[in-house]
């Protein structure tokens, strides 16, 4: 039995809520007055704990703090094509971002054997000012590609862009449905062995949705491991056999995309 | 069983605590983006202007014009019996390698936040692409330099008075030299940035009172001495007065000097890299 292609024990991300990182040095020097004048002064001056509810089990170990992820686990196989749905907010992209090291776990572990390429948007790093042909190069490379290997799949990926005639134009002057058919090109020919997509298969019109469809259908009979966030039910149906449902930065489901989709429907129910 | 994908392959994800880790093996996988974005830069810089790449040359010719009339005609700093726009310019050419360099880099993380919450690759990437790219914008200006600098030794009277000297085989080094402070200064403010926005603001200030600082529109002979040693620790002041030596044979060139500039400019540039490094792998979250 092989090895997974996707490890993943006790991931965990802590995010500040608030404005961190907009900060100014006057902000800091102000926190740290604040600090200093003590509790009760800064109840009158009315510093807003922007805030969970201590009993929340989404907070973290400081005031405003809260895990986006916790503690999450699962593993897949290699070949395997698995779903993610969640709710808005539930730590599907946060996952995919740590997977494709955007950025860092705050604990936890995962493993990736095989090469990755992750989609977490599509036309990442498109300059504007450049023509398809030199964006096509670009945004491959940004994606992990070879320079080689892009030059051998140049025809394929204007073909199935449909925009051929463009190809030398600059991408400014594309309408946004082209612009977005050469990006998911782009990103449909790229050589990995794990895939992760974050919803960007609703690009184009309807006969392009469902080349895309198609495409991934493709990609997952030819041995690849696919994971696919999507809130097109429909889609994530068709296409995945097994399906991880995400709440609150938890999985509360790993099973049959079936049960997986009752489950996210009962949780998605308003309650009583 | 199916071609298992190689070991090599193997992408291990944790939280890193060392600050020494440091991912060659990824900067070199993505050599080819790299390459683009050099291409990129200087495809997009001058796409819809009239003059392309002639602004490499305008730029630093406009501002030697600039410092010729007022610190040349006006004020009169010595110029060390160097016609006025040859010294200026020849100080100019690494010096705005430098500040471009320096100011492009400092806003290279909060500049490309969009890219980098979505896709990653080694971001010191883009630093790097900044360094090389306005390396043509370099040569270029250089160029223009020794076409002033031939004309003025070869067909005027005065000519005769400037010699070159054997420094000229170290200009590479200075052009290393130089790079290194501006990409480790850069890094320092780039990281800096991402957490406090004031520091984008600070930098063109930063550049400007750099430059007076720098013998640039004086040679370093007019700095009293007691205070010339802290030049030294300025490295570009080294890079400058190097220049000018190799070209025009004037100027202050010590090797300790010369020698404590190398190591600031060393020294920022690993501190840089350090402190980039460990803030480039979570810094998309406040980003
Ligand atoms: N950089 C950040 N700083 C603070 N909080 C963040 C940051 N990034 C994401 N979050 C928070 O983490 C939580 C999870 O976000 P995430 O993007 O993973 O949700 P999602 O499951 O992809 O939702 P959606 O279905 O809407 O795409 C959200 O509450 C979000 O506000
Ligand atoms: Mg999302």
């Amino acid at each position: 039995m092989a090895m997974p292609a996707i490890e993943v024990e006790g991931l965990s991300k802590l995010y500040h809520l608030g404005t961190i990182g907009r900060t100014s040095i006057l902000d800091a020097f102000e926190r740290w007055r604040r600090q200093r004048l003590g509790k009760e002064v800064l109840g009158k001056i009315g510093a807003k704990q922007p805030g969970l509810a201590p009993d929340d089990p989404q907070a973290g170990p400081e005031p405003d703090t809260f895990w986006a992820l916790k503690d999450i686990s699962f593993s897949v196989v290699q070949g395997e094509v698995l779903g993610v749905i969640g709710g808005n907010g539930a730590g599907k992209s946060t996952l995919f971002k740590i997977l494709s090291k955007i950025t860092e776990p705050t604990a936890g572990r995962a493993v990736l054997r095989g090469r990755a390429a992750s989609l977490l948007e599509v036309g990442t790093g498109f300059h504007p000012d450049l023509t398809g042909r030199e964006n096509i190069y670009l945004n491959g490379a940004i994606l992990g590609m070879r320079q080689r290997e892009i030059e051998g799949k140049f025809e394929e990926i204007v073909a199935f862009s449909e925009i051929k005639k463009f190809i030398d134009t600059s991408v400014k002057y594309y309408s946004s449905g082209m612009y977005l058919k050469l990006a998911f090109a782009v990103a449909a020919h790229l050589e990995s062995h794990i895939l992760l997509i974050d919803e960007v298969l609703a690009v184009g019109d309807m006969a392009f949705q469902k080349k895309c469809v198609e495409k991934m259908n493709d990609v997952a009979s030819q041995g690849r491991t696919v994971l696919f966030i999507s809130h097109n039910l429909e889609a994530i149906g068709s296409l995945t056999t097994r399906s991880l449902v995400f709440d609150k930065g938890r999985v509360v489901f790993d099973g049959g995309t079936s049960i997986a989709l009752q489950r996210y429907q009962k949780l998605m129910s308003p309650k009583k | 069983m199916k071609s298992h994908p190689k070991k090599e392959y193997e992408i291990v994800i944790q939280p890193n605590s060392s600050w020494l880790y440091f991912d060659w093996k990824g900067l070199l996988e993505y050599r080819d983006l790299l390459v683009l974005l050099v291409r990129r830069d200087f495809l997009a810089r001058y796409k819809q202007t009239l003059l392309g790449p002639a602004w490499f040359i305008l730029q630093p010719l406009l501002t030697t014009v600039i410092f010729t009339v007022i610190f040349g005609k006006g004020v009169k700093i010595s110029t060390e019996g160097i016609p006025p726009y040859l010294f200026y310019f020849c100080a100019l050419v690494p010096w705005s390698y430098f500040s471009q360099c320096l100011s492009a880099i400092s806003l290279s993380l909060t500049g490309n936040a969009n890219l980098f919450r979505k896709v990653y690759f080694p971001r010191l990437i883009i630093p790097l692409s900044i360094i090389l790219s306005n390396l043509m914008a370099f040569l270029l200006q250089l160029f223009t330099f020794l076409g002033f600098y031939f004309y003025f030794k070869f067909f005027t009277p005065q000519g005769a008075q400037i010699h070159p000297t054997a420094a000229l085989f170290f200009l590479p080094l200075l052009l290393l030299q130089t790079a290194a402070t501006s990409l480790g200064v850069g890094l320092w403010v780039a990281a800096l940035t991402v957490k406090y926005r004031d520091f984008q603001h600070l930098v063109t200030f930063a550049v400007q009172l750099w430059m007076y600082l720098t013998p640039v529109i004086y040679p370093a002979s007019v700095i009293p001495e007691r205070w010339r040693f802290l030049i030294a620790f300025n490295p570009m002041a080294g890079v400058v007065e190097c220049h000018r030596y190799a070209f025009f044979g004037t100027g202050m060139i010590e090797s300790a000097y010369l020698s404590i500039s190398a190591f600031t400019a060393l020294f920022f540039l690993l501190t840089g890299l350090l402190i980039f490094n460990k803030v480039q792998r979570t810094f998309v979250d406040t980003l």
